[in-house]
């Protein structure tokens, strides 16, 4: 079990920004952790984009797990996992980090803010703990007032865009992602398919 | 012993004339035994199997003067080259075993002593012959001109002596990479084979500035040396070959790091016949060196300087001034030279009909500039650009239209995919179940 | 033009290994066209990137050269062809990295080494290298059980010197031996667990063996359910560690790890299971499977228990459940009833070594090793004492049997009750009904 981001973003009238990201991209190759990156961003901003306020929803995408909490006032988390990474974990970090962060960086900086502008420094620290989801032991056992809130299922990206959206579209037209991460995410398609 | 072996096969090949095909019935058998004469092994071995006449022809020792078993070399056991070496008796003159892995001492003690007239052997890579084959060379084959022993690296010094008491003619030996041969050997060598023209001891790296001594005091015939990465050799080493060796044409000391500018001003104070000189990793000489060497060795033709790492545009300039017959030069990792060296060698008098190679790769300040100044080169066929990142496709396109037969390589890939390199099949044949 | 610069490319790729002997890692660099005038071979921090735009191009022509340094006669006799050992050792490197499969290639790897142009050290490297961009090809496994062999009959040839019949059976067993059967038939039996004897020395380097674990496990590291990398890890044991004790017990404790971080992947768990099963046969008496091979059941039992609860819903971790309680029972009817054989009989296939003469056990063994096992099922000894009623056979050994099933139905019943995991509760109640099916079928045979 691996978690691979956590990241916070803001989203107000449909418009969706990062405002602050942490990784742990060890476990892949050296010359692909870029893109990956740069993926792992691009697929976080879009779920948040897609997600109502006040949702609790995770996606399935391929091998991964994207978990997304957006709080009614527009902060989001996404935390990208594996499928064997326990759901409720995965939602009790989500909460903890937006409620850190919340207490750390004022709100008023949310709406413009962006990585350079915003000091939160705690998302490496969160991954690093909570690699092992025994860590939250104690969170797994206070988990009840999360089971109150459905948690929607999406069985791939596909399923949370909107109509007539295709994800090659979008990542062909990203000004986030680069040449070398549109290739790799060819490639990667391209590999997935022929299995 | 020529005319034994034909007239025995014609009588003994009579009684299948009928048969025979009109090329057999036209031709007399001296006739076809002087066609085969001119056939290589794989050809003679296939024309061995035509039929039970053309088999005594195409075997007899006459045809199998020169014999190349290259080809061959994982299946070449020793018992093949005994066999070769009774059938082809004192016609063999010419043998190339290289890479022969399997083969040892005793089947070359065996050909030594059938094969006497032999006068150029090649041996390189046959890794399990050891001093005991150049014992048996030294004893049987005094007509031995022309030596490889590269890379079996299994013989030492005594070799060598073997070899100077009983081949006095020999003129070509290499002992590339047999690195335990020290300068005992060369003396030795020196003393007794005093035609020596050409030495490669490439990867010996025992080799000290004595053994040049030696070499140089007795072998005033020397035109080739070859002495890459023999890393003990220093500037008094090539101070004795220039001073011994007037003759020499060709030197290599890529590798030799511990030489100077030193090396340079030797050169140019003794050996003005140099025509190629090889000099790749010996960082340390400077522009001040190459313009004593430029100045007194005007013959100069192929110059490899890679990552001779200090030379500036300066070298190019002496180069451009005084070695009018330049033809192929290479300065890969020599960082320091821009547009205004190669806008010198491009003016210089090699330039409009000799320079052909020009080597810049990982010359990361020349730009598309040096290309321009290389356009009124007519006899450039080759350019080597990869890595430097300033050239540009335009800059290349350029230079094609000027040169349309121009090769540039650079690691912009070619548009068309590269085409699919099936081939030829390779010749086979059962020459060793023949032999 | 394509021919040289993918000429070019491969004296790269050369040159990179050169300068960073060090390169522990290989990938790819996506790159649809070649930018700039600059050489597709990087390397970074010891990582070896190509950029991908070069391999339509280095590909053919190093698999060409491959490919003509093989050629087959008329008569199907191998020829090889003028190529040195240098351009073939670049040319098997250039399509190896992109096409770990490429057996020819390996072969000719194989010659070399054979032909001493390519230490087996340096080769290990390399395919443990090509690994780190394909980790599941088995021909490159494959390959370094060739090489290891290799260096295994040189070290066994030239160090082992005991009586000189024993010394020709080894040599013999390993020039001879087939793929499977290796050599391992050939050593002398280590000695027997439970004659307290210590642990004979490492039958192998030890620097090799570990190079080659950790090999295993970053391959299972890089692709999920790699059972190439864990049957090659067996592989590794049996042949180079010779399935030393001290090994496996070592293997067992570092893939604990592994395995509570992998709870899905059922190839770790599968490993673990030779390595239980190898560690049963070291155990002679009964003596010994009592107080060595019972306490790690319990081991293992809890572990489970501790990650089938943490994590619901994995099918792996009840699959490996199944065959850690068979191990135990097979071990508890050995104890039990030293004199009939029949109760062994469907039990696994290491009972042959098990029943090599135990004395009788004295009882408080079982119930000490098992009750830490079933410390959280309190009220289990209730029910095996109602369960086991009919039974005349001794009361401890089958009391602890019980003992144990009991647990194993409690924490079924456990689980069914109380978790929300629908797939958890499906999975204990596939396995509750397979303990009664096992309960069915002993009753029927003792009855």
């Amino acid at each position: 079990m691996k978690l691979y981001s956590l990241s916070v973003l803001y989203k107000r009238e449909s418009k969706v920004h990062l405002l602050m990201g942490g990784y742990d991209l060890q476990s892949f190759g050296y010359f692909q952790r870029g893109s990956v990156k740069e993926f792992m961003v691009f697929t976080s901003q879009i779920i948040v984009e897609r997600c109502r306020e006040g949702s609790r929803s995770t996606v399935k995408e391929q091998e991964y797990m994207c978990h997304c909490y957006i709080r009614t006032d527009g902060l989001g988390g996404v935390l990208i996992a594996d499928h064997e990474y326990p759901q409720r974990v995965a939602f009790t970090l989500l909460n903890k980090v937006l409620d850190d962060f919340t207490q750390k960086v004022p709100a008023h900086l949310w709406p413009d803010g962006n990585q350079n502008t915003i000091n939160y420094t705690e998302l490496d620290g969160f991954l690093a703990k909570y690699q092992n989801p025994r860590e939250a032991d104690s969170m797994m056992k206070i988990q009840s007032e999360l089971d109150e809130t459905k948690i929607i299922l999406h069985k791939s990206i596909e399923a949370v865009l909107e109509r007539g959206e295709k994800l090659d579209d979008l990542v062909a037209k990203s000004e986030d992602l680069s040449v070398q991460s549109k290739t790799f995410y060819k490639t990667a398609k391209k590999q997935t398919s022929a299995v | 012993m020529m005319m034994n072996g034909s007239v025995r096969s014609r009588s003994e090949v009579s009684e299948y004339m009928e048969e025979e095909s009109l090329i057999c019935k036209r031709l007399p058998k001296e006739l076809i035994l002087r066609i085969f004469s001119h056939l290589d092994v794989v050809s003679l071995c296939r024309c061995a199997q035509v039929s039970k006449a053309w088999n005594i022809l195409a075997l007899d020792g006459s045809n199998w003067q020169r014999v190349d078993l290259f080809d061959f070399q994982v299946d070449i056991e020793s018992s093949v080259v005994e066999h070769l070496s009774r059938r082809c008796g004192g016609f063999l003159r010419q043998l190339s075993l290289r890479g022969c892995q399997s083969v040892q001492d005793r089947a070359l003690e065996i050909f030594a002593q059938n094969c006497r007239n032999i006068e150029s052997l090649c041996l390189a890579g046959c890794k399990k012959i050891t001093n005991g084959t150049c014992n048996s060379l030294g004893k049987f084959s005094h007509k031995l001109l022309w030596l490889d022993l590269g890379s079996c690296s299994l013989i030492t010094d005594n070799a060598l002596k073997a070899l100077s008491d009983g081949c006095p003619l020999l003129e070509y030996l290499s002992i590339a990479w047999c690195d335990q041969i020290t300068e005992n050997g060369i003396e030795a060598l020196a003393r007794g084979c005093n035609k020596l023209q050409v030495l490669i001891a490439k990867g010996c790296i025992l080799l000290t500035d004595r053994a040049l001594k030696h070499l140089a005091s007795y072998c005033p015939l020397v035109r080739t040396l070859n002495l890459h990465s023999c890393n003990n050799v220093t500037d008094d080493g090539i101070r004795h070959i220039s001073s011994g060796c007037h003759l020499l044409e060709s030197l290599c000391v890529s590798g030799c790091t511990h030489l100077t500018d030193g090396t340079l001003v030797a050169l140019g104070a003794g050996c003005y016949q140099l025509r190629t000189l090889e000099l790749a990793g010996c960082s340390q000489f400077t522009d001040n060196g190459f313009m004593v060497l430029a100045r007194n060795c005007h013959h100069l033709e192929r110059m490899d300087l890679e990552e001779c790492v200090l030379i500036t545009d300066a070298t190019l300039g002496h180069l451009a001034a005084h070695c009018p017959w330049l033809s192929k030069l290479s300065l890969s990792h020599c960082e320091l030279i821009t547009d205004e060296g190669i806008r010198q060698l491009g003016t210089g008098a090699c330039a409009p009909e000799h320079l052909e190679v020009l080597e810049l790769d990982n010359c990361p300040l020349i730009t598309d500039a040096s290309l321009e100044h290389l356009m009124g080169c007519q006899s450039l066929e080759r350019i080597e650009l990869y890595d430097c990142q300033l050239i540009t496709r335009a800059g290349i396109r350029r230079l094609r239209a000027q040169l349309p037969n121009i090769k540039v390589h650079a690691y912009f890939a070619p548009v068309t995919p590269p085409p699919s390199v099936g081939g030829g099949r390779q010749r086979y044949c059962r020459c060793c179940v023949i032999l | 033009m394509a021919q040289e610069l993918a000429h070019r490319i491969l004296s790269d790729l050369s040159t990179a290994f050169q300068r960073h002997p060090n390169i522990d890692e290989v990938g790819f660099i996506p790159c649809p066209t070649c930018q700039h005038n600059r050489s597709p071979v990087v390397v970074e921090n010891n990582k070896l990137g190509i950029e991908t735009w070069c391999l339509e191009l280095i590909f053919p022509y190093a698999h060409d050269k491959v490919l003509r340094a093989r050629g087959r006669d008329d008569n199907g006799r191998k020829i090889k062809v003028s190529r040195s050992a240098r351009s073939l050792l670049e040319a098997t490197r250039a399509v190896l990295l992109v096409q770990a499969d490429c057996l020819t290639a390996w072969n000719i790897r194989k010659e070399l080494v054979e032909a001493e142009d390519l230490k087996c050290i340096q080769d290990l490297k390399f395919a443990a290298l090509v690994l780190t961009k394909h980790p599941k090809s088995s021909e490159t496994f494959a390959h370094r059980r060739w090489l290891l062999k290799q260096i295994v009959q040189k070290t066994t040839s030239t160090s082992l010197q005991p009586s000189p019949v024993s010394q020709a059976s080894h040599t013999n067993g390993l020039v001879a031996g087939d793929q499977a059967s290796g050599g391992a038939a050939a050593v002398p039996p280590l000695n027997a667990r439970g004659t307290k004897s210590g642990g004979a020395e490492l039958p192998c380097d030890e620097k090799l063996l570990e190079t080659e674990l950790a090999v295993c496990q970053s391959s299972a590291e890089r692709y999920p359910s790699n059972y190439y990398a864990w049957t090659h890890r067996a592989w590794v044991v049996e042949q180079v560690a010779r399935c030393h004790y001290k090994i496996l017990i070592k293997e067992l404790s570092d893939t604990r790890h592994w395995i509570s971080r992998h709870i899905s992947d059922h190839s770790g768990l599968q490993y673990r299971q030779f390595l239980i099963t190898q560690l049963a046969t070291h155990f002679r008496s009964a003596d010994a499977l009592q107080d060595e091979f019972l306490p790690l059941l319990t081991a293992e039992f809890e572990l489970l228990t501790d990650l089938i609860t943490a994590f619901p819903g994995h099918e792996a971790l009840w699959y490996h459940r199944r065959y850690v309680f068979q191990q135990w029972e097979s071990v508890l009817s050995m104890c039990k009833c030293p004199k009939s054989d029949n109760s062994a009989s469907s039990t696994g296939k290491n009972q042959t070594h098990l029943q090599q003469g135990h004395p009788e056990v004295p009882a408080e063994l079982y119930a000490h090793s098992a009750s830490s096992f079933s410390r959280d099922c309190k009220d289990s000894k209730l029910h095996a004492t109602v369960v086991q009623g009919n039974k005349k056979a001794k009361v401890d050994p089958a009391y602890t049997e019980h003992h144990t099933l009991q647990s194993e139905l409690e924490l079924c019943r456990n689980v069914m009750a109380t978790c929300r995991d629908g797939w958890q509760v499906r999975l204990a109640g596939s396995y509750q009904h397979w303990l009664q099916q096992r309960i069915l079928g002993q009753d029927n045979t003792s009855l």
